[in-house]
């Protein structure tokens, strides 16, 4: 019977959107992290995967169709930094520094934890591309070495705890600037954050769909950098 | 045949992005790059919004479920957890907070200070 299911890659796909949209369903009756439907999908499909001895090559041969989107998703993110850009000519000077510097000292952030933990370099390069879009951050840990299933899987819980710490935070630290807050939601949490953004006010909704299109750039271009840096240091 | 034809542009950067990322002696993701050239084209005018709009937004606004079967290798990865999730999770936890507050300070006094340099100069440039 599992044979017969899984013998065709319609399998994959249909696991695949019909979680995801099982997922999206449960999330509106009750809003809560689980139920977040990339989280969810993917926590049912691995269960149902283990618990059938189903191999994940098997699921793959329909699942690669689905991954294959990943690119032209992340191309097509240019068009909203296209419609954004006003924002950042604006205020480039603020949002690019805070970027920049952002990107940098979480950088340095997980050098010291991973050192402190005595991770490989395997691990880091899993972890670097964490606060950045499911896309670019695939790319970037595949291209330094890490493990882009598990870089998914960190960046996708980035986001739900960007999206439910970042409002409080903003209240204890005093960030009341919604360009700022929006920044912040989009460099530190991706697409996930910028949805909590979105409800948080326009300004902060626009600034951190920028912020998630230039944090990836940014990441793109440090990493590499940092990467050789601490190849030096510590390996 | 519209939606057609701008599945094709959207597949057209794709492809040079990743060409491109291929023949570069640095490790960029092609899938950047192929973000960059349409930001540029798109820009400068030399390709329309219109080309690209509708299959563009509708491919980010549901970015997520391409995500699925990249999340769902994780359990090609669960040896690699068994040792290490708790202190991934702390790493996780310590560094998205450090961001979120380290940026939004950084980007609202650099405002703050740019807006009441420009207010003191008498220029309205905001």
């Amino acid at each position: 019977m599992i044979e017969l299911l899984t013998s065709t890659p319609m399998f994959g796909i249909v696991a695949s959107v019909g979680f995801y949209l099982l997922g999206v369903a449960f999330h509106r009756r009750w809003p809560i992290a689980i139920f977040t439907p990339l989280v969810f999908s993917i926590g049912v499909i691995i269960v149902l995967l283990l618990v059938f001895d189903i191999p994940y090559e098997t699921y793959n041969e329909g699942g690669q169709f689905i991954n294959l989107f990943v690119t032209p998703a992340t191309v097509a993110l240019a068009i909203r930094l296209e419609k954004n850009f006003d924002y950042l000519k604006n205020y480039y000077q603020s949002i690019l520094l805070g970027i920049f510097f952002g990107v940098l000292a979480h950088t340095i952030v997980i050098v010291l934890l991973a050192w402190l933990f005595q991770f490989n370099q395997e691990l880091f390069a899993t972890l670097i591309p964490k606060s950045i879009t499911t896309a670019i951050a695939v790319g970037v840990s595949e291209s330094l070495g890490g493990l882009p299933s598990l870089t998914v899987a960190i960046v996708v819980l980035t986001g739900i705890v960007g999206a439910i710490v970042g409002p409080p935070l903003f209240k204890l630290f005093q960030i009341t600037d919604p360009v700022a807050q929006g920044i912040a939601m989009g460099s530190s949490s991706h697409a996930m954050g910028t949805t909590k953004a979105i409800e948080l006010g326009e300004v902060q909704g626009a600034m951190s769909g920028l912020a998630i299109v230039v944090t990836g750039i940014v990441v793109v271009i440090i990493v590499p950098v940092a990467m050789a840096a601490v190849n030096a240091l510590f390996f | 045949m519209r939606i057609i034809k701008q599945l094709f542009w959207i597949f057209v950067f794709s492809f040079a992005g990743e060409l491109i990322s291929s023949v570069l002696p640095i490790t960029v993701p092609g899938s950047v790059l192929g973000m960059v050239l349409l930001f540029f084209f798109l820009h400068f005018g030399w390709i329309k919004m219109e080309q690209v709009e509708e299959v563009g937004n509708w491919l980010t606004d549901n970015m997520a479920i391409f995500f699925v079967p990249a999340g769902v290798a994780l359990m090609t990865n669960f040896d690699v957890l068994a040792d290490t999730w708790w202190q991934i999770l702390i790493i996780m936890l310590v560094s998205t907070v450090f961001m979120m507050v380290f940026v939004g300070k950084v980007v609202q006094s650099v405002k703050q200070r740019t807006e009441k340099k420009a207010n003191q100069e008498g220029i309205h440039n905001d």
